[in-house]
This record gives C-alpha cells, structure tokens and sequence, in this order.
C-alpha cells in the first residue's frame, strides 16, 4: 500500500517545533485559512517577544517589483533583530513571470536571518525558480483538507481548546459544518465557549450551537424527500428559505443532489466500489448518496428528474412564484 | 423641514462634511447627510462610524425638521444653477424638493430616526484636552502622515501618536522603515497625556483646517478624539492599541552629520528614483568630505551623481529607499538640510533647516 503522503501544513508545524525557519518560504494557498494560520505560527516562533513582532510587514506583491521587497526584507529593522515579510499575492511565481538567475541567487543565499514567505495564487512549478525552491523543501501547499485529513485537522483544533470529541461526533461535526476550514474554525470557536469547562464534545452540543452549511441542509431535505418524510423536507426547506438561501440556488441543488443519486446508482449496479472517487465527492457524502440510492427505485428517479426539470421551467418563464414552485416539487416528490 | 440658503454656502459645507462618508455601509442611512434644522441653524452631519463630521450653517428656516438625504447630494448641489436653494421637505414620506434657479429635484428622503447618533462633544468629560493654531497643526500632520503604516496586520502603526506634555503636542508615526516625530506648540493645554489616532482620520483633518492663525479646540471624552474648528466639529474613535516606545530607538550620538542644500538633494534623489523606482527603490550614498556622490541602477540603467555636502565628523556607505527619501525631502521648508549618521548599516536622521524639532529616521537597506 502507498504510503499516504504528510500533508504540508502538518510539515511545517514539525519544522517549527523543532525550531526550523528557513529564509524563503513559497506558500500555494489553496486553503488560504490553512496559509494564514501556518503563518501566524511562523510570525510567532518567529519573533518570541511581542514588540519585535513590529518587525513583521505583510505587503501587497501586486504593488511591489521582487528586488523590492526583497531589499523591505534587508531593511535595518527598527528595535533591532531581523524582519519578517509575508508577501501576499505574490505574482512573481506565475507562468511568464520571468525570475532571473542573479535574482534567484540572491532570494536563496539571502541574508538568513531575515524571512520572506510568498503567498503566491498562482505558480508554475516547472520554472526553474520554483523547481529549485521545491527541491529545498521550501514549497508548501496548502490544499482543501478532505476526508481523513479534515477530520484530523478539525480534532487538532478542538484539542487545542482543550476539548474531546468521538469518531461519531467527528463525522457529524464534519458533516454538519463542511469543509470550510474558516467557518469551522468560527465554529469550533463558538463549541468551545458553549461547552466552557466540560471537555466531551456531545452531539447535543454540535447541534445546540454548530449552524449548518446548505450543503447539509440540503442533505437533510434529500434525505427527508427520499426517505418519504414530507414534513420534515417542508420544514428544512423552509429553514434553507429563512437563513436567506435564494429558491433557485436550493433548486440547483437539489438537481445536482438527484443527478449524484442516479449516477450513483448505475455506477452501483455496475459493481463500482469506489463511489467517491468516481463521482469526485467526498467519501463522507457519497456513503450517504450511496444509501439513498439504494432506498429509491430507477422509475422514482426518472420521475423526479422530469418534476425537477419541470420546476425549473416553471420558474425560470413566470409561470409560478419560486417558493410555492418548490414546496410543490417537495410535496410531489414526497409521493412515491 | 423648509428653508433657503446661499448654493455657495451648502456645497462648500456638504463638501467637508461629505469627506465622512463610507463608501457603502450596512446601515443604509449611514449612506446619506443628515440635514437637520431648529429654525435657525442647519446641522450637516455624516459619519462612517469611525469618524464624523458636523458642520452647522446660519438660516433662516421657515420651518425646522430633520430628513437623511443620500450622498449624491453634494453633487446635486454642486451643480445647481441658482444662486439659492430652497429645500423642503415631506415629513410623512421624506420626499425632499430642492428648487434652485429654474432646476427642481425631488429626493427621496430617508427618516432622521435611523441615522446613528454621534457622540456628543461633552468638554466637562474630557480626560485631556488642548487648543492649537490650524497652521501648526497642519504642518505637524502634513510632517508625519506619510510615515504611517498601510499594514493593518500592525494597527498601532496605522495610527499618529499624540503625546501632550510641556504645552506642547508631540505628533510620531511610524511604518517600522522609517519614522517621524514633530512638535507642536499648543495655545493652552489640561494635563500631560498620549493618545493613538488612526491616520485616515487625519487626513480628513489634514484636508480640512486651512493654513492660519484660526485656533483649533481638541478634547478626548472616552475613546474619542474632538475637534472643534470655526463651525465644525470633528470626532474620531482613537485606536486602542500600545504605540512602542520609540524615544528609545532614536539615536542621540552621530558619527557624522552632512549639511546639504535640499533643493540639490532632492532633484539628485529624484532623478536616481527614475532608475531605481523601476528595481527596488533603492539609492547608494557614498558620503564623504565635501561631497556625497548618489548611485542607483535597474535593468534600464545606470546613474552616478556627485553633490556638494559640509561634513562634520566621519563619512558613511549607505543603501537608503528613495522613495521614503522624497517623502521627506518634498515637505522640507529650510534651504539646507541635515543627514545625521550613525554608522554603516544603522538608522539615519533627516533634519529640516528651518525646523529642526521635526525628526525624520530612515532604516537603511543592509549592504
């Protein structure tokens, strides 16, 4: 079995704890929140004392040439010690960005006590400039955690509130929440001053005070549609309604939700093991898209794909106000 | 809401007060003016929350009232044709007639309950307080604004620190690149004290005092900054943060100090920054006895300058941003001004002739 590869951020953490900084650090923010928090952390071991944080900067690098910033970084600093520039949008990474080779000497022998960290949106990683920086170790991505590394980086930040929290609850938390890490940090935030002193982390409480993305709420009205529970679909699409979800959003959804279910369920009676990978979602959702299917027969899809299409029509040429369109298409797909 | 009064008068007033305005807000009537009359005086007011701007106009207003009118009012009476305006108002749906020459606009209006109130101006609650001549304020602003930090990931930098002690007002802001520090003398002042004040705020300040001997009355009542000038009053919420101590980080010995004609200075900076401006800003001095010769490059070339300088003590290499150069170099009053240095790689101190309690440090390039 291939060995599951340690995600960046985690990297990073180990080279800080040990109390590794390196002079140039080139950061692809996919996951910006992952890319500020890692930085922060950088900022932190960084300058041990408060005041001499005053000899960090974070600069726009859409409005400063490289050499620029390289010599903001060589700068006296004011209270002394070294600086620290965390360069966000960096452009000079992209594709047709031309880094020459004195310049690329000079951003890798640099001053050493100095530090610049790229935040760079876009990078071409077959110039020569990010290949050599690659090859010291000094590239780090930061890409959407997923699956098990979510659940782990979520884990992580309860445990450093001081909080436990189950397989199960993890699941649920993660499924409730989505994989935003910046809303799940505002919502671990909010778990953790809910809980105060207690230190499990109930399925109560996630439901007390976790909000849930439209995702699963949307979810939860598929469930509810699919499962016959026409009630409970009314009373969650009212909810997505209220939280200020636009109709034709809720209704885009729900047709991606019923395409997924009747790919899901070819793929299955194909004999398809790995869902997941061959919808592209994640594992978490296609277990559930998984036993949907199998509680729902190819003629009941057929027929809600016709009153999905149907629904959008309606709307789409005035014929029916959106929301009255969409607790029929509930009432009616309800009815099997 | 009914009155008439001169075109001239309401821009010229709309426009100060206008300079409060945010540019989009949640509050929708935070988006307009508050015109607001008791029969005599007509109140502008408009904030961004942060800051506010009030401005009080003489009328005779047959009738009084209040309505919030949207922002585009001051170009609406900008542009009026006649030399008066007659604004009157609908108090059961805001809808507001401003007639001028043969011009009629209606506005809708929105209802004066929503608007915000601003803190009230209260100088028996002042923790400090201080009165100054605009045009010393002006100068000491126009000398330490640009020295503040855009870098909101460090707000205390984003801010001016006023220090009140002596009868004086210290001004200092700093980016951590450079810094610069000025006096004010103060007509009269309470106690010694300091306070942080964000600089967009002061830049609105900057825009509106004038330069003369008008006198500006300042107070701080809780987290905010009062000034009151002719017929306006101006409050700003202070920054809440700890300023460094600096005073420890300025030098007080020199290794060297060059006297130099600003004016020769400047034009040499300005014309090595048409090269490094292109690169990473960043101009060579070689300062020795009886000269200073200026060096900078890029990918489009080369430019070596020799000045005529008077040096007292020893000369110095040294790799300075120009731009933070010009900065200063372009609001130096004195024909001559004063480069102190401290040694190679070590902050260096520009002096105006004319003026020399105002301080500027510079942190040089590492070479």
């Amino acid at each position: 079995m291939r060995k599951q590869q340690e995600p960046d951020y985690l990297r990073l953490q180990r080279e800080l704890q040990v109390g590794k900084i390196r002079p140039v650090y080139l950061f692809y923010p996919e996951e910006d929140y992952l890319a500020e928090q890692a930085a922060a952390e950088l900022v932190k071991k960084f300058f041990p004392h408060a005041e001499a944080k005053a000899a960090s900067a974070v600069v726009d690098g859409r409005e400063h040439a490289l050499t620029e910033v390289v010599a903001m970084t060589d700068t006296v600093s004011l209270f002394g010690g070294s600086r620290l520039l965390l360069v966000k949008n960096a452009p000079y990474f992209a594709k047709g960005q031309r880094l020459t080779k004195e310049l690329l000497q000079r951003l890798l022998v640099k001053n050493h006590e100095a530090c610049l960290v790229f935040f760079a949106p876009e990078i071409s990683f077959t110039a020569k400039v990010v290949k050599e920086l690659n090859a010291r170790g000094a590239v780090f991505r930061f890409e959407p955690l997923k699956g098990y590394a979510l659940q782990n980086w979520v884990k992580q930040q309860l445990a450093a509130q001081g909080k436990n929290i189950s397989g199960e609850n993890l699941t649920f938390f993660v499924e409730r929440i989505g994989g935003d890490l910046r809303n799940a940090a505002n919502e671990i935030a909010k778990l953790a001053a809910f809980l105060g002193e207690k230190k499990e982390v109930t399925k109560e409480s996630i439901m007390a005070v976790c909000t849930r993305t439209i995702q699963a709420d949307i979810f939860a009205l598929v469930d509810a549609v699919v499962y016959g529970r026409t009630k409970e679909a009314l009373f969650f699409l009212r909810d997505l309604l209220a939280a200020g979800e636009p109709a034709l959003l809720i209704l885009a959804m729900l047709i991606r939700q019923f395409r997924l279910l009747g790919e899901a369920k070819e793929l299955l009676a194909a004999g398809e093991n790995d869902l997941a990978g061959a919808l592209k979602i994640h594992p978490y959702a296609a277990k559930k898209v998984s036993a949907q299917a199998a509680k729902t027969s190819m003629s009941y899809l057929k027929r809600a794909v016709e009153l999905l299409a149907q629904c959008e029509l309606d709307i789409k040429r005035g014929r029916i106000e959106p929301v009255l369109a969409l607790e029929t298409l509930i009432v009616a797909l309800g009815a099997k | 809401m009914q009155l008439t009064l001169p075109q001239k008068t309401l821009a010229q007033q709309l426009q100060i007060v206008t300079r409060a305005l945010p540019l989009r807000s949640t509050v929708s009537a935070v988006e307009g003016v508050l015109f607001s009359s008791d029969g005599q005086t007509l109140s502008l007011t408009a904030t961004n929350l942060e800051m506010g701007i009030r401005t009080q106009i003489n009328v005779n207003s047959q009738k009084k009232g209040q309505v919030v009118l949207p922002g585009k009012i001051m170009e609406i009476v900008r542009r009026l044709p006649g030399d008066s305006v007659s604004i009157s108002v609908n108090p059961e749906n805001f809808l507001t007639t401003i007639l001028s020459g043969q011009a009629e606009f209606q506005v809708y209006g929105l209802n004066a309950a929503d608007y915000p109130e601003l803190p009230a101006f209260l100088p028996e609650q002042a923790k400090l307080s201080f009165s100054v001549k605009t045009a010393d304020l002006r100068r000491a602003l126009r000398q330490t604004l640009f020295a503040v930090s855009t870098d909101e990931s460090k707000p205390a930098f984003t801010g001016v620190l006023f220090t009140l002690q002596d009868n004086s007002l210290r001004l200092v802001a700093s980016d951590t690149f450079r810094l610069a520090a000025t006096y004010c003398q103060l007509e009269e002042m309470s106690t010694a004290g300091e306070f942080l004040v964000p600089a967009k705020s002061l830049q609105e300040v900057l825009r509106i005092l004038t330069d003369d001997e008008t006198i500006v009355q300042a107070a701080v009542i809780g987290n905010q900054l009062f000034l009151q000038y002719e017929a306006i009053n101006f409050s700003t919420r202070l920054l809440d943060e700890n300023f460094p101590n600096v005073e420890r980080v300025i030098p007080q010995e020199f290794c060297g100090e060059a006297t130099l004609e600003t004016e020769n200075f400047l034009h040499t900076i300005e014309r090595a920054a048409l090269l490094s401006a292109e690169d990473n800003n960043i101009v060579h001095l070689s300062i020795g006895s009886g000269s200073m010769v200026v060096r900078a490059s890029s990918k489009l070339g080369k430019i070596q300058e020799s000045i005529p300088l008077e040096l007292e003590g020893e000369g110095v290499e040294i790799a300075l941003n120009a731009r933070f150069l010009l900065d200063m170099l372009r609001i130096t009053e004195g024909h001559q001004c004063f480069l102190q240095i401290t040694g190679p790689n070590k902050p260096c101190i520009l002096k105006d002739s004319l003026d020399t309690d105002y301080l500027y440090l510079v942190l040089p390039i590492k070479l």
